[in-house]
C-alpha cells in the first residue's frame, strides 16, 4: 500500500519525468535542486535513476553499423533548379474556367431568347438578281382565300432601282411610264419603305392578314400550286404595295397566265389594281423549290415593259423548312433582332474556339508537369 | 574545402562538392536509418533517397546545421519507408530480421569471446527494444543516445518543440528500460537490470 501522500505523490511525479533530461543536464538550477532533494529521500526514484543510466549507456555503446557502400551520387546528377513561382497554370486554369462560363452563359442565353428554334434565323435574303429559279408554268389560275398567320420577313435587301420602281414618290423610273406604282386598296398595308442598296432592315411582320393565294394548274395534268405564303406577301408589299400581276420571264422559263395579285388585308379581297395599266407596277409573287431551297420570290416591272425584258428588281426570300411553326418564327425573330443574332453566333463560336485552345493549354501544361515530378 | 564551400558549390551543381559531403555524412546517416529500420537493404535504400534528396533540394538549405537538416531528410525518408510497409503488413516489422553481424566493441579487443557473444545478446535485445517503441520515440531515443545529438539540435533535425523531444526522450528511455527489464531473464546476468527495491 502506497503510504506516500498527496504532495509527496506529485513530487515523485514530477521527478520521475524529469530523471531523463536530469541523466542529459537538461534541467534548470532550481528543477535539479528539486530532483536532487526528492533523489536523496526516494529509493524508487534512485533505482529509476540508475536503471535509466544503464539503458543509456548501453545504447550508447551499440556498435557503429559498417556502411555497406559508398553513397555517392553520379557526377551528372544535377540539383533541381529553384523553383521559380510560376503563375502559367493558375492563370490558365482561371482561364478557361471564365470561358467555359462565358460559353456556357452566351449558349443559354442564346436557347432562352431563340426559343430553341435555330431555324427561326435562318431566313435570308440569297441575292436579288440571282438568276430566276425554273419557274412553274401554270396554264390557269384559281384563286383562293386563307388565313396567313403572321410572320416575320427577317432581312430584305432591296436595291435602289426597286426603291425608285414601287416608291409612292413620284421619281421618274426608268420605264416607260415613270409612273409611281398603285396605292394599296386595302389600305391597312401602308406603303413599305425601301431601304437602298446594301443596307439590311428587318421588315416586321403585318398583322395577320388574309392573303389571296393563287393556284395555277398545270398542264399535263400536273398540279403546280404558287402559294402566296406570307412572305411573298411581304415581298410584294416590299416592291409595290397593291401588286398587279402581269407575265414576266426568269432564267428562261416564263411564268404566264398570271393576270393579277394582290394583297387583301383584313379579310377584303383587294381586287387586281384598276389604275392605268401603264401607270401600274406589276409584282410576280410566289415561290418554288430549286436546288433543295424554296425560294420565295417577288418581282416587279412595269406592265408596259415589254414582256421579253428581264424584270426589273427581283426579290428572294429563302425561306426555311417548312416544318418550323410560323408563330414561332415569329415570336423568336420579334425577340432578337438579326445583327444581334449574328453577334451571338460569333461570340459563341470565339468563345467555342477559345476556350477549346485553353483546355488543350491547360492540360497539356498540367501533364507535363505531372512528368517531370514522377521522373 | 570546408563544409560551407562544399555546400555553396553543391548548390551550384557540382555533384563531386556533394559527394564530398555525402562521404563526411553517409556512415551517420546509413546507422540512423538502419537502427531506424532494423534492415541494411531498407536502410542503405533509405540513405540512397536521402542523399538523391538532399542534393536536388539543397537550394532549399537555408544554413544552421547541415547535419540537422540532413538528419531530417533521411528521418522522412524512414517514415516513408515505414508508411510503404504499413500499406503492406505482409512484412510486419516484427518480421525485420535484425543484424547480427555489426557487433563491434568498445575497447577493441579488451573483451574475451565469451563477452562478445553476451555483448551480441544484449545489442539485439536493445535493437528489439528500439522496434518495440513508437516510431517518434525511437526516432528521438536514435538521434540522442546513438548519435548523440543535443536536445536542440533534436529538435532542429525533427522540427518539434523542445518540450516534445524531452517528453519523447524520456518516455522512450523508459519503455525501453521496462523491455530490457521483461527480457532480463534472456540476457547475461552482468545485463541484467536490477529490480526495484
Amino acid at each position: 500500500m502506497d503510504r506516500r501522500t498527496g504532495k509527496q505523490r506529485t513530487e515523485h511525479h514530477y521527478v520521475g519525468e524529469r530523471l531523463s533530461a536530469y541523466l542529459d543536464g537538461e534541467l534548470t538550477p532550481q528543477e535539479r535542486r528539486t530532483v536532487e532533494q526528492h533523489l536523496a529521500r526516494c529509493q524508487a526514484c534512485r533505482w529509476e535513476l540508475n536503471t535509466l543510466r544503464q539503458t543509456v549507456q548501453w545504447l550508447s555503446e551499440l556498435p557503429p553499423v559498417p556502411v555497406p557502400r559508398a553513397f555517392t551520387l553520379p557526377v551528372t546528377a544535377r540539383p533541381v533548379r529553384a523553383p521559380q513561382r510560376s503563375w502559367g497554370l493558375p492563370l490558365l486554369q482561371g482561364a478557361t474556367v471564365l470561358v467555359a462560363l462565358l460559353l456556357v452563359v452566351v449558349v443559354v442565353g442564346d436557347f432562352l431568347l431563340t426559343g430553341f428554334l435555330p431555324a427561326a434565323t435562318s431566313r435570308q435574303i440569297v441575292s436579288y438578281e440571282q438568276p430566276l429559279p425554273a419557274a412553274p408554268s401554270p396554264s390557269s389560275i384559281a384563286w383562293e382565300t386563307r388565313e396567313v398567320e403572321q410572320t416575320v420577313v427577317k432581312t430584305v435587301v432591296v436595291e435602289e432601282g426597286l426603291a425608285a420602281l414601287s416608291s409612292p414618290s413620284p421619281t421618274p423610273m426608268p420605264a416607260p411610264t415613270g409612273q409611281p406604282p398603285a396605292a394599296v386598296p386595302g389600305g391597312e398595308a401602308e406603303p413599305t419603305p425601301l431601304v437602298s442598296k446594301d443596307v439590311q432592315e428587318k421588315v416586321a411582320a403585318p398583322p395577320p392578314a388574309t392573303v389571296e393565294e393563287r393556284t395555277g394548274i398545270g398542264g399535263a395534268g400536273a398540279v403546280e400550286t404558287m402559294a402566296l405564303t406570307e412572305t411573298e406577301t411581304t415581298a410584294a408589299r416590299l416592291l409595290a404595295p397593291g401588286a398587279a400581276v402581269t407575265e414576266t420571264e426568269g432564267a428562261g422559263s416564263v411564268v404566264t397566265g398570271v393576270e393579277t395579285a394582290g394583297v387583301q388585308m383584313a379579310g377584303t379581297e383587294t381586287p387586281a389594281p384598276t389604275g392605268q395599266p401603264n401607270r401600274t407596277t406589276s409584282v410576280v409573287t410566289g415561290s418554288q423549290e430549286a436546288g433543295g431551297e424554296r425560294y420565295t420570290y417577288a418581282t416587279a416591272l412595269p406592265t408596259e415593259r415589254p414582256t421579253r425584258e428581264a424584270p426589273t428588281v427581283a426579290v428572294y426570300v429563302q425561306e426555311p423548312a417548312p416544318a418550323v411553326a410560323p408563330a414561332r418564327q415569329g415570336e423568336a425573330g420579334a425577340i432578337l433582332p438579326d445583327t444581334a443574332v449574328i453577334w451571338l453566333g460569333v461570340a459563341e463560336l470565339t468563345l467555342l474556339v477559345a476556350f477549346i485552345l485553353l483546355a488543350s493549354a491547360t492540360l497539356a501544361v498540367m501533364l507535363r508537369r505531372r512528368r517531370r515530378r514522377s521522373q | 574545402m570546408d563544409e560551407q564551400a562544399l555546400i555553396g558549390s553543391a548548390c551550384k551543381g557540382d555533384a563531386r562538392a556533394f559527394n564530398q559531403l555525402v562521404l563526411l555524412y553517409q556512415s551517420m546517416v546509413y546507422n540512423l536509418a538502419y537502427r531506424i529500420l532494423s534492415d541494411a537493404d531498407a536502410a542503405a535504400d533509405a540513405t540512397q533517397d536521402a542523399f538523391l534528396s538532399a542534393f536536388k533540394a539543397i537550394h532549399k538549405f537555408r544554413g544552421g546545421s547541415f547535419k540537422a537538416w540532413l538528419l531530417r531528410i533521411v528521418t522522412n525518408a524512414c517514415y516513408d519507408y515505414l508508411r510503404d510497409k504499413r500499406r503492406r503488413p505482409a512484412d510486419s516489422l516484427d518480421d525485420l530480421p535484425v543484424e547480427e553481424d555489426h557487433v563491434r566493441f568498445l575497447g577493441g579487443g579488451a573483451e574475451s569471446p565469451e563477452e562478445c557473444i553476451e555483448r551480441r545478446q544484449l545489442n539485439r535485445a536493445i535493437q528489439q527494444g528500439l522496434l518495440s517503441l513508437p516510431v517518434e520515440q525511437r526516432v528521438v531515443l536514435i538521434l540522442s543516445d546513438l548519435q548523440g545529438l543535443s536536445y536542440q539540435e533534436i529538435a532542429d533535425a525533427t522540427g518539434l518543440s523542445l518540450g516534445t523531444v524531452k517528453s519523447r526522450l524520456s518516455r522512450g528511455r523508459a519503455r525501453l528500460r521496462d523491455y530490457l527489464l521483461e527480457q532480463r531473464e534472456l540476457l547475461p546476468t552482468r545485463y541484467r537490470l536490477r529490480d526495484a527495491g
